[in-house]
């Protein structure tokens, strides 16, 4: 798809020039003949770059460049400053204004295009970097990232946190080819994705054949656990119905509540984790449990009695904290 | 991440004079490295990786682009 550049100039032959030599290169352009009509079509259009005058009726470029740069919406849009208006103190103020670059008229086409080019490109860059860095982190954690140096570290003292481990994939590894092995693990993680974005849950980790999600920390989900009982469900449903194409799937899940600490680790290959005595409970459960079903704690229990049929399974002793009552969960009351 | 005072900018100019000017405006704000020439540029570069590179065209020795 052709970059859209966005051209707000009043002179007619500059709008002239500009189009034809952008057209040339293969650009869509839409013009604006002062700030205001150019701030009108940006509530229609998405340029991938805006060139700027700064000499205009209505509102000239400054106050332009100035509130497009204050809107959320627009911000990321690059503005190059393509004036008459030469004097450093221009200069510099359309810099702290939050352009990206400057160019004296009359302007030489090469140059201009080689700018143009090398603003785009860095804009691609700039917006590949966000959907990555999104793609591993929160947007809320991604952004502390970004202004903050240290370390990133909270405490959430209601959380959720379920593990979920394929039973028997061992065997069934061995069985299958790499490519096999992956895009099966994909077809059941991604499943499991889909369902923590859809319940507003948040995905932690994959650890080998086991998939880790929270629940109640920056989303604040307030009914996190329900949440988190109908997406278990929805999983050991969604493994079922794999089934049949690689033989007896089936999925061991544990799932508790409490306070966790929850923040980001490394400088490479990052990711936001959480730990403390909740997630190795959690974890617990899962590994006591039984194929199919989704082994849950006292207080799970407790909070959920009513909503969900729940069935007692006995007591585990777990490390270090004794013997605890443990229950299935079950499908939801009517 | 980077705090913007900790990151380094690469000068690179055979005008000592320039240099001076540059790193009076720079020095509150960035971590300088100086280089008089494209190779010695490469080589600080290879050692103390720059953040950013403000480089003179016109060298004596060599095109510095290369």
């Amino acid at each position: 798809m052709p970059s859209r550049i966005l051209i707000i100039d009043d002179a007619p032959a500059n709008i002239q020039t500009l189009s034809t030599i952008l057209k040339e290169r293969g650009y869509d352009i839409n013009i604006a003949t002062d700030g205001r009509q150019g701030l009108e079509l940006l509530e229609r259009i998405r340029p991938d770059l805006i060139l700027l005058d700064i000499m205009m009726p209505e509102m000239d470029g400054f106050e332009t460049c100035r509130r497009i740069k204050a809107s959320t919406t627009w911000r990321e849009i690059p503005i190059v400053f393509l004036t008459a208006k030469t004097d450093t103190g221009d200069i510099v103020r359309a810099f702290e204004l939050g352009a990206v670059d400057y160019v004296a008229k009359p302007f030489n086409a090469h140059e201009l295009l080689a700018r143009v080019n090398t603003h785009l490109t860095l804009a691609h860059l700039h917006r590949e970097n966000e959907r990555l860095l999104l793609n591993v982190l929160p947007a809320s954690i991604a952004n502390k990232l970004k202004q903050q140096v240290g370390i990133i570290a909270d405490r959430f003292d209601d959380a959720s946190v379920l593990f979920a481990d394929i039973v028997a994939f061992t065997p069934l590894s061995a069985r299958l080819s790499p490519t096999e092995l992956v895009e099966s693990l994909n077809r059941v993680f991604s499943g499991f994705d889909e369902l923590a974005d859809y319940h507003n849950l948040e995905k932690i980790k994959t650890i080998g054949d086991s998939y880790m999600v929270a629940g109640g920390l920056i989303e604040q989900n307030a009914d996190h656990l329900a949440a988190m009982a109908t997406m278990a469900l929805a999983m050991h449903e969604n493994v079922r119905k794999l089934d049949s194409e690689f033989g007896n799937l089936s999925l061991r899940i544990g799932l508790h509540v409490g306070s966790v600490i929850a923040g980001v680790i490394g400088i490479r290959k990052f990711i936001y984790d959480v730990w403390g005595d909740t997630v190795n409970t959690a974890s617990r459960l899962e590994s006591h449990g039984a194929p199919g079903r989704t082994h849950v704690s006292e207080i799970v229990f407790e909070r959920l009695q009513g909503r969900f049929a729940l069935e007692a399974r006995g007591t585990i002793e777990l490390k270090g904290r004794g013997p605890m009552n443990t229950y299935f969960l079950g499908a939801p009351t009517p | 991440m980077k705090k913007l005072s900790d990151c380094r900018v690469l000068l690179v100019d055979d005008a000592k004079a320039n240099l001076d000017i540059l790193v009076e405006g720079l020095k509150p704000d960035h971590k300088l490295s100086l280089a008089l020439n494209g190779e010695m540029a490469l080589q600080i570069a290879a050692r103390t990786p720059p953040d950013l590179v403000l480089l003179d065209i016109n060298d004596a020795r060599a095109d510095r682009c290369h």
